[in-house]
């Protein structure tokens, strides 16, 4: 079951394409990562995929309701935060308020405390508050760990995965800093140049990887034999990320598993390779 | 109640490392049949990881029978690891052992070298 | 959203009751301390020919923000992400605002009637006359609310405070120079004609007429002046609320629109 799937989306501002015939399933429950380089089109799926946008083509479908977080975490600056939470309260008839109320305790804040006067990363934990308490099914996040020094990054993530393990919502989440991502994001979308290069479950993308290297005079002959989707050829050695398994190799050949980060380096590298679920055929 | 912590840069899958140190804790008695495992949620709490990097943690643990999880409830630690009894003496005899490598101008290096090796080998004797 | 909208914009609710305060309690003191022969009109009098720009203020300060702010503080993306609607929030706010600055202006009317009654033996006492005209009757509740919804509409299309507060006055002023023209035609004038020179003493008559315009000069075949009745008044009075009326929600279908467009 699908929690979120876009179908062809296309999204073009003037006469540049954002986005272009993107088509990808984010499975109910998991926590999904967005990452490309700056301008690749993170913000325009997700601002899609919330409906703050149109698509000019493709469609866009999300089962239940839907919370969405910006990267500026916008607020009302003049609020307090007793005035925020009732800003979401009255503007959201699914509001968790008991929830609302826990997390503030549990971050020190007195509820009479005017937004304006909160850290960077205070504000950022009250804008994860108004998001959370909404309950959503889908939580889709813009870039949230931004702006944050290393330890409210580390606690918007936190706070983030407890949401998940007690909702079991599904959380798109985009970065162009992978390594904020490994151990929390479950699945990994690559958008490259307005075109979806990667989509899949994380450990799937793990195993099914590899990072080969051995004598370059073998080299062409091992590529030949799968998918290769970054190569690095030194003098006499050569490397390969390779997507698929090449068989039995030489004894002078090394295979090596495959961290998140070198697997989305490598195919930022390489925009023409890509990784997604092959089209399954059913019998009619 | 057990604490996980988590090695970033140690290149283990994480959800091993979690499950290497319940064994470990199992091992050294902190864990016993019947202790309550920490819920995901108060593992990702602290960690920030992954709910179903935990949930996959319990699932191998469970599938060692190691653990069991009841509905509801959480998951339990269903019998211990290692004969408790013996440890103590292995310990205090590589306590022995270690002395006496330093003595023989080991270091820390030439130790852990010479413990793997010795490892390996034995791995292979039992196997075959 | 009841409350969302009174918290955030109480400071124009606050600062606008104190203004209508502040001249209600100038014209009450006037009056009272003031008798009909005395010159307690000519006191106010000149303060009374700058209160027709009030609508400007009420086009700045409650309508060029509305939209705008939230699109230039970043916040139109936590206001419109949540369960209600964004067409909802705009609509409700549009309706809500334009309710209680209608009420102001229409409140704002009563006074100045009021004061202009004490008045009745003046002959520039005139609540026909153009100065007075939009001070007076419904006409103040729609000047408000068009002035409101102008504001609003601009700030929603230009996303920018400061430019939409100043296209605001820009286009306001020249409406309400372009209606003081018009008004002399909503009907036809009458010719009174005038035997001796144009003087004042054709305003010394107990007709409270609107002005248009003399006829003189060789040209006209009697000479005079071009005058509506006082007895059209409140045709006119709501002749006007028509056309401000029917502006207004024309403007607030353009405010919809450019909160629904989404580029």
């Amino acid at each position: 079951m699908n929690a979120f799937s876009t179908t062809g989306l296309s999204k073009r501002f003037r006469r540049k394409w954002a986005l272009r015939d993107c088509s990808l399933a984010i499975p109910r429950g998991r926590v999904a990562a967005l990452v490309g380089p700056n301008g690749a089109g993170k913000t325009t799926l997700l601002r899609l995929a919330v409906g703050l946008i149109r698509p000019t083509a493709g469609e866009v479908t999300a089962a239940g309701a839907v919370a969405f977080l910006s990267q500026e975490k916008p607020l009302y600056q003049g609020f307090t935060l007793a005035e925020t939470m009732r800003f979401g309260r009255e503007l959201n008839p699914s509001w968790d308020g008991d929830l609302a109320t826990a997390r503030i305790a549990e971050l020190g804040l007195s509820p009479k405390s005017k937004i304006g006067a909160l850290s960077g990363g205070q504000r950022a934990q009250v804008a994860l508050t108004l998001v959370l308490a909404k309950r959503p099914e889908l939580l889709v996040l813009d870039e949230p760990l931004s702006n944050l020094d290393p330890l409210a990054r580390h606690e918007v993530m936190r706070a983030l995965m407890a949401a998940v393990a007690d909702s079991g919502m599904t959380v798109l989440l985009s970065s162009h800093v992978v390594s904020d991502l490994e151990n929390t994001c479950d699945w990994l979308v690559v958008l490259n140049r307005g075109r979806v290069q990667v989509s899949g479950a994380v450990d799937d993308l793990v195993d099914e990887h590899r990072l080969l290297t051995g004598p370059a005079a073998e080299v062409d002959a091992v590529a030949a034999r799968t998918e290769v989707v970054d190569r690095a050829d030194a003098a006499r050695q050569s490397t390969l990320l390779v997507n698929g398994d090449p068989g039995p190799l030489s004894p002078q050949w090394t295979r090596r598993a495959v961290g998140l980060e070198d697997l989305v380096l490598a195919y930022l590298r390489s925009p023409d390779a890509a990784a997604l679920p092959r089209p399954t055929l059913t019998s009619a | 109640m057990l604490i996980f912590h988590l090695d970033r840069r140690s290149g283990v899958a994480t959800y091993l490392q979690l499950v290497h140190q319940v064994k470990q804790a199992l091992r050294l008695g902190v864990l016993r049949p019947g202790d309550k495992l920490p819920t995901a949620k108060e593992v990702v709490a602290e960690l920030a990881i992954n709910p179903n990097t935990v949930l996959k943690a319990y699932r191998e643990l469970e599938r060692e029978g190691l653990a069991i999880g009841r509905p509801g409830l959480g998951t339990f630690i269903e019998r211990g690891l290692g004969a408790r009894a013996d440890h103590g003496h292995l310990r205090t005899a590589l306590h022995a052992w270690f002395r006496d490598a330093r003595a023989a101008g080991l270091g820390p290096e030439d130790i852990r070298a010479l413990f793997d090796a010795v490892a390996a080998e034995t791995q292979g004797e039992r196997t075959a | 959203m009841l409350w969302l909208t009174f918290r955030q914009h109480r400071a124009q609710v606050a600062a606008t009751a104190a203004l209508l305060v502040a001249i209600g309690t100038a014209l009450l003191v006037n009056a009272a301390t003031a008798t009909v022969d005395d010159a307690g009109f000519g006191v106010l009098a000149p303060l009374m020919t700058w209160l027709p720009i009030l609508p400007v203020a009420v086009g700045v300060f409650w309508g060029a923000p509305l939209v705008a702010a939230e699109h230039e503080r970043g916040t139109a993306l936590l206001a419109w992400t949540q369960s209600v609607s964004r067409d909802r929030w705009v609509a409700v706010k549009l309706a809500l605002l334009g309710t209680a600055v209608t009420a102001g202006g229409l409140l704002f009317g009563v006074m100045v009637q009021a004061w202009l009654d004490h008045y009745a033996g003046i002959p520039e006492a005139n609540r026909f006359a153009h100065g007075y005209f939009v001070l007076t009757g419904v006409v103040p509740g729609l000047w408000w609310l068009f002035a409101f919804l102008l504001g609003a509409a601009l700030g929603a299309v230009l996303r920018r405070t400061v430019a939409a507060m100043a296209v605001t006055v820009g286009a306001l002023l020249v409406v309400m120079l372009a209606l003081t023209r018009l008004r002399g035609y909503y009907v036809d004038p009458v010719l009174v004609p005038m035997d001796g020179p144009f003087d004042g003493q054709v305003f010394a008559g107990a007709d409270r007429w609107l002005f248009v315009k003399p006829v003189l000069g060789p040209s006209a075949a009697v000479p005079g002046m071009l005058v509506q009745p006082a007895d059209r008044y409140w045709r006119f009075q709501w002749t006007e609320a028509a056309i401000l009326g029917t502006a207004s929600l024309a403007l607030a279908g353009a405010a919809v629109a450019a909160v629904r467009r989404r580029a």
